[in-house]
């Protein structure tokens, strides 16, 4: 089986994600358009660009160079789309802003490099795609983050390819578990409550925490930093407090602090837009599952597929076989390929 | 100064001005760069009232052409920096040339919408479509809103990219056939672009794939070795042709980058006078919308000194009204030269009195319709505006001091035609005193050619026959038995002139009586008005 057949006439638009840098992202996104080329099939490209202003990560983070073929799509801004070498026809230019200018839309008209940035916002994202899709791209591929300078996530795409590899761990164990742990996240409880839904969205706009209660009362927290806000969360919640909604990351440190100073939240359940926003390794996760604290996302991300890279660029490696193995055991959910492995996967 | 930025800020300016939706970065620009007309300005001031008017009967007559021109007027990207780009003979990136080409179909469009209007257009607003341009643009004539460096710029650009793609078809043919050779002699499948990695413990087929001549060795990491198609001579010599002729064509791209600048240089005084013209309109058409939808009408300017509003509406206040669910009570009103004195309860709206006065004296003078059924007005050196400040919690001397020193700057201009707006005048003071100052104040203004209008606790003030005096009509209920809703529904906002100094305000001791105040308290108090007017 290949990767490309878990997304054809399935999915039009698809996020590859990786777990750290080096997991093999780029080689599992060059993968999937391979095979969509060699399908015929006329594939959009585009990435969650990085937001703000600081030009440090702008230029620090990876933008996989990717070859595209003629009549590929792209959508990037404009500064990379001017130094590309590929010859392209410009079909739109969005009012989409990024540090590195407009996001620009163009079919290639000859093959080449090209280098992804894309809008930097979840609207956005998903405005680029649909976009893309209107211009004639049978499925749009998104290169996707998991970290906290993206405010935009790969839940606005309808599918997601996980890649994960040995640099996450010299030891293979761990290795298997933070990613079964990812994945297990992605399959975390939505919130199905329509009424808790439009709360949510509209509330998460202004503020940064938001308490409901049990009659949907809301009460919206200004908190000043990250590092207070458990304690700040803790002393706002009532007897009736049901839900705790959370704009942004989710980390440890103030899930530890809400459950020493407040026995109040096993009445709640704390949501967060997606689970990408969560930072919780996964002893911690074990530890606040058996106090029983509940978490819950607005949206959740389709896992289609894990990809394993056995290689580590700092030095060491896992036997591949072995790692497809085990992996292939523990994640049972969805399939697992090995990249870097043979002709084709 | 016409006015200061405080007062530009306590007549609520920002928000008038914020409700005229301007869509074009031109416009925008044009919008910040609004300012009151000068007394001198009249000619100036008619005309623009005279094409809001215009623009406001065509946006009812032809709504949907209207929704069409702003529909393309939100899409309008700001292009100074790149036709100033231009203008200094800069060469255009694609993306730059691809922009000009929006803009250039963009006015063809708004030429064409505007052709519609059937308006005797003013030439300032006319916009010119550029055909030159858009042909340019459009080498394959197939209309479409792409760009790219077409093949038809150059026949040199056409015959090099012809050899490319010629170049690139042979490396793709020798590529599958060496493909096609490799999977068929060692019965493997390669990926897509010719590799296939082997793990490290496989050395028999490493060993096999190292000694097969169309196989090269390619990377290695600790367990895999990955081998690539090896390129045959003929691939190599196809390469670096490709290379050649890709440089070739960026050369060859560049040059017609250069010569589609120069083109558009020729042009670009139109492109200045169109933008200009862009500008105009959609500040126009905004101000036409602003009329219409606060149901604002054309302010009659007069010569003499002089503030009529009928039916009069403070915008801002409306709004709020609104959203509460109950209505605003227009106010009429006639001020000439010299003082009037607006007196009444505490919640009786003299304030909002005063701040539509101001607010609708200012709309007219920067050359807007203003939310009345009438409006006559005579065009002011300045508009003052001094507001009693009822969140400061600091009454005392510091408060009555910071109003002094306003009021003293705009007393040395009121000798000019200007219009002085003072809300609860001294209050911050002790009574007395500050009665004296207030009364001194007025009998300076009397004769001065500045309208003053004066918002006052202290009833007195306006006994003066050359002191217009005008109160809230105030509480319109006389059985308290009868009182079931929030007081605000028994107050009558509009003003009455008063004539007869004698009469008597009762707002402030049926308001208490209201509120349930001790009888005897009552009774008392209103023995010592009595008194007081004995």
């Amino acid at each position: 089986m290949q990767l490309l057949d878990l997304v054809k006439n399935k999915y039009k638009i698809v996020s590859v994600v990786g777990m750290a840098k080096n997991a093999g992202k780029t080689v599992t996104l060059n993968e999937l358009i391979l095979q969509a080329e060699d399908k015929n099939i006329n594939i959009g490209i585009t990435s969650i660009g990085r937001d703000g202003e600081k030009q440090d990560i702008v230029t620090s983070t990876e933008k996989p160079l990717i070859y595209v073929k003629e009549g590929t799509l792209i959508a990037t801004a404009k500064e990379t789309f001017d130094v590309s070498e590929t010859r392209m026809e410009i079909l739109e230019i969005t009012d989409f802003r990024t540090s590195l200018g407009d996001v620009v839309i163009a079919r290639a008209l000859s093959s080449g490099y090209v280098q992804i940035a894309g809008a930097s916002t979840n609207l956005e994202i998903k405005k680029t795609c649909e976009k893309m899709l209107s211009y004639g791209a049978d499925l749009v591929i998104v290169d996707g983050a998991i970290d906290r300078v993206s405010t935009a996530s790969p839940a606005v795409t309808e599918a997601t390819i996980l890649a994960t590899g040995a640099v996450i761990s010299r030891d293979m164990d761990k290795v298997i578990e933070k990613s079964v742990h990812q994945v297990n996240l992605f399959d975390l409880n939505k919130i199905e409550d329509e009424k808790l839904k439009c709360l949510a969205e509209e509330a998460l706009e202004k503020y940064k925490v938001c308490i409901v209660s049990e009659s949907y009362d809301i009460h919206c927290l200004d908190i000043k930093t990250a590092l207070s806000a458990g304690r700040e969360i803790a002393n706002a919640l009532e007897e009736d407090s049901r839900y705790v909604l959370i704009k942004g990351p989710l980390v440890s440190k103030t899930l530890k602090d809400i459950t020493t100073y407040t026995k109040l939240y096993k009445n709640v359940t704390f949501v967060v837009q997606d689970p990408t926003k969560i930072f919780i390794d996964y002893t911690d996760w074990q530890y606040y599952q058996r106090i029983e604290v509940k978490i819950a996302v607005l949206e959740k991300i389709n896992i289609l597929a894990v990809t394993i890279n056995p290689y580590s660029p700092k030095g060491y490696y896992f036997d591949p076989g072995d790692f497809l193995h085990k992996m292939k055991t523990i994640i049972k959910s969805v399939p697992v390929f090995d990249v870097m492995q043979g002709g084709g996967i | 100064m016409f006015m200061s930025e405080d007062t530009a800020k306590k007549l609520d300016l920002d928000f008038v001005l914020d409700m005229v939706t301007v869509y074009t970065p031109y416009g925008k620009d044009l919008k910040k760069s609004m300012r009151p007309f000068t007394r001198d300005e009249k000619a100036g001031l008619m005309k623009e009232l005279d094409r809001i008017a215009k623009i406001v009967e065509l946006i009812e007559k032809q709504r949907y052409t209207f929704v069409e021109m702003r529909n393309y007027f939100k899409h309008m990207k700001d292009l100074r920096l790149t036709f100033k780009r231009v203008r200094e003979e800069s060469i255009l990136s694609t993306t730059e040339l691809f922009e000009i080409k929006l803009f250039v179909s963009v006015l063809n469009k708004l030429s064409i919408s505007l052709n519609k209007l059937k308006w005797d257009i003013p030439d300032d607003l006319n916009i010119t479509s550029i055909s030159y341009l858009e042909e340019l643009f459009d080498p394959q004539k197939t209309g479409t809103n792409t760009f790219y460096i077409y093949d038809e710029y150059s026949e040199n650009l056409s015959r090099i990219r012809k050899e490319i793609r010629e170049v690139d078809a042979e490396i793709s043919k020798e590529r599958k056939k060496v493909k096609n050779q490799v999977e068929k002699d060692l019965n493997i499948k390669l990926r897509p672009n010719g590799e296939i990695t082997i793990n490290k413990t496989n050395s028999e087929l490493i060993e096999k794939f190292r000694h097969y001549e169309l196989l090269a060795y390619g990377v290695e990491t600790y367990m895999n070795i990955t081998f690539k198609i090896k390129s045959t001579s003929r691939i190599d010599k196809l390469s670096s042709k490709l290379e050649g002729l890709r440089s070739l064509e960026e050369e060859e791209e560049y040059k017609v980058r250069q010569y589609l600048s120069r083109e558009i240089n020729k042009y670009i005084e139109i492109i200045d006078k169109n933008i200009e013209a862009i500008a105009r309109l959609d500040l126009l058409i905004a101000k036409g919308y602003h009329a219409i939808g606060f149901k604002a009408v054309r302010p009659e300017i007069t010569d003499e000194s002089r503030i009529y509003i009928q039916e009069g509406r403070h915008i801002k206040v409306e709004q709020r009204l609104r959203q509460e669910g109950r209505e605003f009570t227009p106010i009429t009103l006639d001020l000439n030269k010299g003082v009037t004195c607006i007196t009444g309860a505490n919640m009786g709206g003299k304030t909002v009195a005063l701040r539509l006065i101001g607010m609708l004296s200012a709309m007219a003078q920067y050359g807007m319709f203003v939310p009345a059924e009438r409006m006559i007005f005579s065009l002011k050196d300045f508009i003052f505006f001094s507001m009693g400040d009822m969140q400061s919690t600091d009454m005392g001397l510091s408060t009555f001091g910071g109003e002094i020193v306003k009021i003293k700057e705009a007393i040395k201009r009121s000798d000019k035609k200007g219009l002085i707006l003072i809300d609860e005048l001294a209050r911050g003071t002790n009574p007395k005193e500050g009665y004296a100052i207030s009364k001194a104040i007025i009998n300076y203004l009397r004769e001065k050619e500045t309208i003053t209008v004066i918002t006052t606790h202290f009833d007195g003030l306006a006994d003066d026959q050359k002191v217009k005096h005008l109160q809230v009509m105030g509480l319109s209920i006389e059985d308290f038995e009868q009182v079931s809703q929030p007081l605000h529904y028994y107050m009558d906002y509009r003003l009455r002139e008063i004539k007869d100094v004698k009469e008597v305000p009762k707002d402030a001791i049926k308001i208490s009586r209201l509120m349930g105040l001790d009888e005897e308290i009552l009774k008392n108090a209103e023995e010592i008005l009595k008194e007081g007017y004995r």
